[in-house]
């Protein structure tokens, strides 16, 4: 289990905290999923909970020990799989992963032929990787994650870069690790991603985490009925989503209607984003 | 020791990709030709000295034409006042009068140092007591520690400056491309989420770098000296001092985030490493500050390996502060590495 | 065409900024000729050193030091082993009334005899009259480190040009100027005028640092460096073809400034008749013209000026076509 408490954290000169008071649990086997707009403090969280940070305030806690106690080969047990493909441009796909694979001491791996025709990326396994395009990079960066079997595995943004086909290749494998035991931390702000395949999501905003719940529980707390308006105020076309189940929601519906200013209507089940959008004034790319 | 062959062998891989190899193949084949072919056999570095004989049966030149060669005579003193006027690193000595009355003039710069100009005096004085046959009497004697002793010719005698000032810098300036290459890649940062630490990543890499500066050594080496060498000491101190190039380079590399940014401070430490080329062409001139330098002990050190004179346990100290000066450096490098590249946010 | 010359120089300006490559391009020569300045010092007035041990009498000594700087020893053995060392240092012990020159074997010829001639002459006295006629000149150690850093200043300056373009190329930014109306010779001055500028400053400050203000000729200095700001244009061009990043710029910059720093120094070290060998090369006019300048001011540098500036003309000129083809420029 991880354990996440107050965690506070704000880069050297900078006066305002990127990471303001953060708290959060994952059980085993579960995949957490950390959901809030760039700059929202999601890598900088996912960086102190793998040591890339220095802890400055509050606590992470794995298995019941705490990070700080931790030596080198805590790595061993956790996989990384960065947002921006961090690869050896000047060697193959299939040398990247087998440098890599020699890096841990693991008892059991899979062999880097066997992780590259998982991700799609067998016929190109001998191409170097500077020369991939970016989806292909990202997929080296994946497999690069998971080839050592972690217990914990850090994805950020696995899907960026995809083309559905793939994306739905690698949301498999997300889930067959899950199967096998592994518990994700799921760093996104692809909302559909997490709304399918995390067991609890976070919204950070601003460095703090705003909401906290599984993807069910948030849509019934805000209502699964939602209704996205478009009408004309001050002779602009805005559009607005709104809760039916939420009073002051409702109460905004019947105004516009009661106005005739609506242009169309649609009902339709509320999404993560949707959410997002109501708590904080703001989108998510 | 299975990891560290791991990294050594993709950090030798990744050199091969950049074309490192291809690159000191280049400048080995240019090393060994200018070596070979361009430099002359015999030159003379420093000042280029003139005589007049205006003496009574020129005594002087009658003596000494043989040793000095035509040349280094001239015809009058308004020529050797010339001659000193134009040419800047000349000076010139006028002979006259006769055996009982002998006059001297010297005929000088004036940047030449001033005790330089008072041995000279006392040169020739001697000189002119043994040219005039006016006797003396000797107060000392020769002790030759190494009579035997052969001078390599001139063009051989400027390898271990080439090696001291090109291999010693290869690591230097190689291992920063490569973290350059990482930083921009972000390859780093997987490094950085893996069991391994700082440690194995500079090892790894200068040791690679090591084995690239050796090559390039041997390229240079054999072709020009051939295979009649003390190996053992060669490479030892080939490969120490280019370790502890290659970690200084590291060391500074990690303070700065792109090859554009570190290429001038790069030019700059070529250049304090390149000053004790001023030692080995002027032996006589020894400065502290310039012995310090790791170019120093490498240049002198490779031609005592190159061109041996007999001395014995010159190497032992030699190899002794290389460890301990790299001693010193890798653990500076590893600070700045763990401080600089292994953490994020820099 | 100007205003897209200006553009260039803009951009480039606030991507150096950024870097920093600016500060370091101009904090470095700056550094390295002010840490010259202050061993320049030590190097000019460097005396041939002689060891002595304790057996040598004091008023000898002490006569010694008029001629050589002296490192005493305690005895023989430290003696044996200070000559011995990668230096050329003779040593002198004292013997049963005679006086021993104690000498490893390679040294030069001068070294060898020298001591033993300063000990007889302490000895003859003074058999001749001897006169000293300096003619007060500086040291030419000076002049050539002056040279080699208004050398490097202009090297400096192209390097600067061709990291620009390779920056260009590794962003693809050169992909953009292919699309524009831009041509390939407002690209080259775009790239080039500010680094040749600072160049030209750099250089000025350099050779006033190590010379001492007043003792040059700044406006022959000027015409000479900008003569042969073509030479560190074409530097600059020729790291911009060779190189598509930054790892390649590396390794084309140490084989480069073989050549910029190389020609210099083997024009210093070489004997006369050898010269004609370094003659088609730009960089050896331009060194000329230095030398010229620092160390001969009585000759005329308009020849080695013009062929330095018209021969690295005619560099950029056969390059030109090749930048224009390979970078897909107007």
């Amino acid at each position: 289990m991880i354990k996440v408490e107050q965690l506070s954290f704000a880069y050297p000169g900078s006066s305002t905290k990127a990471v303001d008071n953060v708290s959060f649990e994952i059980e085993k086997g579960r995949i957490f999923g950390f959901l809030g707009p760039s700059g929202a403090g999601k890598s900088t969280v996912q960086n102190i909970m793998i040591g890339l940070l220095p802890l400055q305030d509050g606590k992470v806690v794995y298995d019941g020990k705490p990070l700080r106690q931790l030596g080198k080969s805590f790595f061993n047990r956790i996989g990384v799989s960065f947002e921006h493909p961090n690869i050896y441009e000047k060697l193959t796909g299939l040398e990247n992963l087998h440098y890599y694979a020699g890096l841990f001491s693991v008892g059991e791996r899979l062999a880097p032929e066997l992780v590259l025709d998982m991700v799609g990326l067998g016929d190109a396994r001998n191409k170097r990787a500077g020369q991939y395009s970016k989806g292909m990079k990202q997929r080296l960066v994946f497999a690069r994650a998971i080839m050592h079997r972690p217990d914990i595995l850090f994805l950020d943004e696995p899907l960026s870069g995809l083309d559905p086909t793939t994306g739905q290749r690698i949301k498999e494998i997300i889930l067959r690790e899950k199967e096998r035991g592994a518990t994700i931390f799921l760093t996104t702000h692809n909302m559909l991603l997490a709304d399918e395949v995390c067991d609890t999501v976070a919204f950070i905003n601003d460095g703090k985490i705003i909401a906290k719940d599984s993807p069910r529980n948030l849509k019934l707390q805000f209502g699964t009925r939602a209704v996205k308006v478009e009408h004309r105020q001050d002779e602009r076309l805005t559009t607005e989503t709104l809760f039916l189940d939420r009073d002051e929601d409702r109460q905004q519906f019947n105004r516009l209607l009661s106005t005739g200013h609506v242009e169309t209507m649609h009902s339709q089940e509320a999404t993560l984003e949707q959410i997002f959008i109501k708590l904080t004034g703001r989108g998510l790319s | 020791m299975r990891e560290f062959l791991n990294l050594l062998k993709q950090d030798l891989l990744v050199s091969w990709r950049n074309g490192f190899f291809a690159v000191i193949l280049l400048l080995g084949v240019g090393m060994v030709l200018l070596v070979n072919f361009a430099l002359p056999e015999q030159a003379k570095v420093g000042a280029a000295e003139y005589i007049v004989d205006l003496t009574n049966g020129r005594l002087v030149r009658s003596s000494l034409e043989e040793r000095l060669g035509a040349d280094a005579f001239l015809q009058s003193e308004a020529e050797a006042r010339e001659v000193v006027e134009s040419k800047r690193n000349a000076l010139a000595i006028v002979f006259r009068g006769d055996r009982d009355n002998p006059g001297i003039t010297i005929l000088h710069q004036g940047n030449e140092p001033p005790k330089a100009i008072n041995a000279l005096e006392a040169a020739l004085q001697i000189t002119w007591l043994q040219v005039a046959d006016l006797g003396y009497q000797k107060v000392h004697e020769q002790v030759i520690l190494r009579p035997d002793l052969e001078k390599p010719p001139f063009s051989k005698s400027m390898l271990p400056l080439l090696m001291g000032l090109e291999v010693v810098m290869l690591g230097f300036a190689f291992i920063s491309v490569l973290v350059f290459q990482e930083k921009a890649e972000g390859s780093i940062k997987a490094y950085r989420v893996s069991p391994r630490g700082a440690w194995l990543y500079i090892w790894s890499k200068s040791l690679a770098m090591v084995l690239i500066s050796v090559v390039y050594a041997l390229i240079i080496t054999v072709p020009t000296i051939g295979l009649n060498l003390q190996w053992g000491s060669y490479l030892l101190l080939v490969a120490l001092t280019s370790l502890l190039m290659t970690m200084l380079g590291l060391f500074i590399a990690a303070w700065f985030d792109t090859l554009s940014e570190f290429i001038f401070p790069m030019v700059g430490v070529f250049a304090v490493i390149g000053l004790p080329a001023i030692s080995y062409l002027m032996p006589s001139f020894q400065l502290p500050i310039i012995s310090a330098i790791p170019a120093y002990p490498l240049m002198f050190g490779l031609r005592e390996i190159m061109f041996p004179t007999g001395k014995t346990g010159f190497l032992l100290p030699l190899l002794i502060t290389l460890v301990l000066e790299t001693v010193v450096i890798s653990l500076l490098t590893r600070w700045a590495v763990e401080k600089r590249l292994m953490r994020e946010g820099y | 065409m100007l205003a897209r010359i200006l553009s260039i120089v803009r951009k480039d300006l606030a991507y150096t900024r950024k870097e920093h490559i600016l500060l370091y391009m101009l904090l470095f020569p700056l550094v390295l000729a002010v840490a010259m300045r202050l061993f320049l010092p030590s190097v000019e007035q460097l005396d041939m050193t002689f060891a002595i041990d304790q057996s040598v009498p004091a008023e000898i000594a002490a006569q010694l030091e008029t001629y050589a700087k002296l490192e005493t020893v305690t005895d023989r053995n430290q003696l044996e082993e200070r000559v011995q060392r990668f230096d050329d240092v003779p040593g002198i012990y004292y013997e049963n009334g005679r006086y021993f020159v104690l000498l490893e074997g390679n040294e030069s010829s001068a070294i060898q005899d020298l001591p033993g001639a300063i000990l007889d002459r302490l000895n003859v006295g003074e058999p001749a009259k001897v006169e000293r006629e300096s003619l007060g000149r500086a040291s030419l150690f000076r002049q050539f480190v002056a040279i080699m850093l208004v050398i490097t200043c202009g090297a400096i300056g192209g390097l600067a040009i061709g990291l620009s373009i390779v920056n260009d190329r590794e962003t693809r930014t050169l992909r953009a100027y292919a699309v524009s109306p831009l041509s390939t010779l407002e690209y080259i001055v775009g790239k080039s005028s500010v680094a040749l500028i600072l160049a030209l400053g750099l250089s000025l400050a350099v050779a006033a640092i190590i010379m001492g203000g007043t003792a040059i000729d700044y406006g022959r200095l000027t015409v000479a460096v900008l003569a042969s700001l073509g030479i560190n244009i074409a530097i600059g061009l020729v790291l911009g073809l060779l190189a598509n990043n930054q790892i390649t710029a590396i390794a084309v910059v140490k084989v480069l400034f073989i050549i910029t720093q190389g020609i210099p120094v083997a024009a210093l070290l070489i004997p006369a008749r050898f010269l004609p060998v370094l003659y088609p090369f730009p960089n050896y006019w331009a060194f000329e013209s230095l030398r010229r300048i620092l160390v001969e001011p009585g000759l005329s540098t308009l020849l080695s000026n013009s062929i330095a500036f018209f021969s690295s003309l005619l560099l950029i000129a056969v390059m030109v076509p090749v930048i224009r083809r390979k970078f897909r420029l107007g």
